[in-house]
């Protein structure tokens, strides 16, 4: 049982800031993603959770106590690292059984729990081979299980899926899940990767140049986005902003109007999702937008349509049924007007619901 | 005009290269057929008959049989103090961020290239005081420092090369760095540790100037010292030098046998990576 807390964490590199009062708390039994572009401080946050890099302010704590000068072990945690990690020069089995054995544990307690480790991952076949004779997927699977034989109360793991083909990512993406499920211990997961980050998040917190922009559960931050930046790092095809300008009662720009806004900002940005925009008009207060149609893509359960709003602005589209247009023609699309998100003009949201 | 210049330095390279074998071949050829022969002589004149005299002789002295007994307990026990020393001081160098690292890599590289030997005199005087001079231990001990600084440059390049997230791993699996030291490090590092306990020995085996310096009882010396013995005042039993010599020879070639497969690795990829 345990949960963990970062209060007031920053870390600076000799001079450079890179995270900035850090506050986060990770609930117990809790599936909990980091989420953030290359060079955001995920794997400095993940790295000082561990105890393998010291805040340079701030305190740590794992159920109210601090462990800010414990290390790794202490914690309690284990980790699985972007790379693997493996040692190189020692077997499936060794390298499984390593944590083990550094703790000096029976012969046969290492032999009964490398076993247990291995069949769960599905390594038996592999333990006599070594890390240089596995593939990417294996690879990956045995340096969880190094994760798993020591029983540890927390799981960090920095981008394991990085390396791996779709097919596989997607494969043991199933199989984490169900392992923490099972287990029902903390998992704090790095990834840059937003579709990973949304499938298996309990809760999600995305960082950005080392600040942590929101918390939430996946659909929380999907629908309820506080920033232009996280509305635009979540979704699949990319949100679609437009600027509009201030007119009077109303705000527009030439691609679309909306009226019976209130709003401090002259100018203002609209997010609208691709998913949010129909071909048919359903309420009186949807929003037109006339997108003349340049080409479209199918994925089979969905497709999306790329076009060029009036300001020449290319606008995506997803639809669930495969449209009969062709390309070339303009079309009036509408957007209902709860589904518009307004930015201001620091990018902060402000239509808050 | 092309292939002919090529034919000609082609040609040229093989008259210089064959010219520089027979350089290195002939004094082994010379020592290893004047060993057996009944004549002692220089050059390639009249070596007598074939016997193996000389080595019964050699080996009928005590201190001949003394000397290569010395000479191993020497130069394995430098080489222990060097790689041991290094293995401690390269880890930290290679992994841990201190005060004046720099400054100390910098002076650790800067006693690798330089005249130690100009230090032997004080060390001389020193010994005699503390009482280290004309012993083993205090020859294994200079035989130790002198490799050391160029047995840390090397050993800390391989350990560089250990990539940091490997030794996080160990970290996070609950190796002290003792732990990590041993089964981390060194198993990896291992291609580049057997080249260095080999040259470390070849160069402790080969060292004349330490022990002749540092000691004085005949019982003492090893066989790069007592060698020398063999130049007597009036006459020089040439048969038996060579004898000795081959003798002096073998536990290199023995060497170098063992560490063939880790010489090629050390010097092919960096040995590392798995
Ligand atoms: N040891 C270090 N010394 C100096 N700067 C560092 C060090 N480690 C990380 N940084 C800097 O800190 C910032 C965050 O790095 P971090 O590795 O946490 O990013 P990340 O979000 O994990 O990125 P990625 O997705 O590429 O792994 C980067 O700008 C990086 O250059
Ligand atoms: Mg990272």
């Amino acid at each position: 049982m345990v949960w963990v807390k970062l209060v007031n964490i920053n870390k600076k590199f000799s001079g450079t800031t890179v995270l900035k009062d850090m506050n986060l708390e990770v609930q117990d039994g809790e599936f909990f993603i980091l989420l953030g572009a290359s060079g955001s401080g995920k794997s400095t946050t993940l790295n000082i959770i561990a105890g393998l890099e010291k805040a340079t302010s701030g305190d740590v704590l794992f159920d109210d106590k601090i462990v800010n000068k414990l290390g790794p072990v202490q914690r309690g945690v284990a980790m699985v690292f972007q790379d693997y990690a493996l040692y190189p020069h020692l077997t499936v089995r060794n390298n499984i059984a390593f944590p083990l054995k550094m703790r000096k544990a029976s012969k046969e307690f290492i032999e009964k729990k490398v076993s247990e480790v291995s069949n769960v991952l599905g390594l038996e076949k592999y333990l006599d081979r070594y890390p240089r004779e596995l593939s990417g997927g294996q690879a990956q699977r045995v340096s969880l299980g190094r994760a798993l034989v020591r029983d540890p109360d927390v799981f960090l793991l920095d981008e394991p899926l990085s390396n791996l083909d779709a097919k596989i990512r997607s494969q043991i993406r199933v199989e984490l899940k169900l392992i923490q499920e099972n287990l029902g211990k903390t998992f704090i997961y790095v990834t840059h990767d937003q579709q990973e980050a949304m499938s298996l998040g309990d809760r999600i917190a995305i960082l950005r140049h080392g600040k942590l922009e929101q918390v939430g559960s996946p659909m929380e931050v999907y629908k309820d986005p506080v920033n232009q930046y996280v509305a635009a790092f979540l979704g699949e095809p990319e949100i679609n902003f437009f600027e509009l300008t201030k007119n009077s009662h109303m705000y527009s720009s030439e691609d679309l109007i909306l009226k019976g806004i209130e709003a401090g900002d002259s100018e203002i940005t609209a997010g609208i999702r691709p998913e949010s925009i129909k071909l048919k008009k359903e309420k009186d207060s949807d929003v037109e937008i006339k997108i003349k149609i340049q080409t479209f893509e199918s994925f089979g359960s969905y497709s999306v349509i790329i076009g060029k709003a009036r300001s020449g602005k290319e606008v995506r589209v997803r639809l669930a049924e495969i449209p009969e247009i062709k390309p070339s023609t303009e079309m009036a699309m509408y957007v209902p007007l709860d589904e518009i998100y307004l930015f201001g003009k620091d990018g902060e949201r402000i239509d808050k619901k | 005009m092309k292939t002919e210049d090529i034919k000609i330095t082609t040609i040229l390279a093989y008259i210089t290269l064959t010219f520089l074998a027979f350089l290195f071949i002939i004094p082994f050829v010379w020592v290893f057929v004047e060993g057996f022969a009944s004549v002692g002589n220089i050059g390639f004149g009249d070596f007598g008959t074939f016997t193996l005299s000389s080595y019964y002789a050699i080996f009928r002295s005590k201190y001949f049989v003394l000397s290569i007994e010395n000479g191993l307990i020497q130069s394995f026990g430098g080489t222990a103090v060097s790689i041991v020393l290094a293995i401690f001081a390269s880890y930290v160098f290679s992994r841990k961020r201190f005060p004046l690292r720099n400054a100390l890599i910098l002076t650790v590289l800067f006693f690798t290239g330089f005249p130690v030997f100009s230090l032997l005199i004080p060390m001389y005087v020193f010994y005699q005081n503390v009482n280290l001079y004309n012993t083993q231990i205090g020859v294994i001990l200079v035989l130790g420092v002198l490799n050391l600084p160029i047995t840390i440059w090397i050993m800390k390049n391989s350990f560089d090369q250990i990539p940091k997230s490997i030794e996080r791993a160990a970290m996070v699996d609950g190796a002290s760095p003792y732990q990590t030291i041993i089964h981390v490090f060194l198993p990896l590092a291992f291609p580049t540790i057997a080249v260095l306990i080999l040259l470390d020995f070849i160069t402790n085996w080969g060292n004349f100037y330490v022990p002749y310096i540092l000691l004085s009882s005949r019982h003492l010396f090893p066989i790069a010292v007592y060698i020398y013995t063999y130049f007597g005042a009036y006459s020089v039993k040439y048969n038996e030098l060579a004898a000795a010599s081959v003798i002096y020879m073998i536990p290199t070639l023995i060497l170098y046998i063992f560490a063939q497969k880790y010489l090629i690795k050390a010097f092919s990829v960096g040995g590392v990576k798995g």
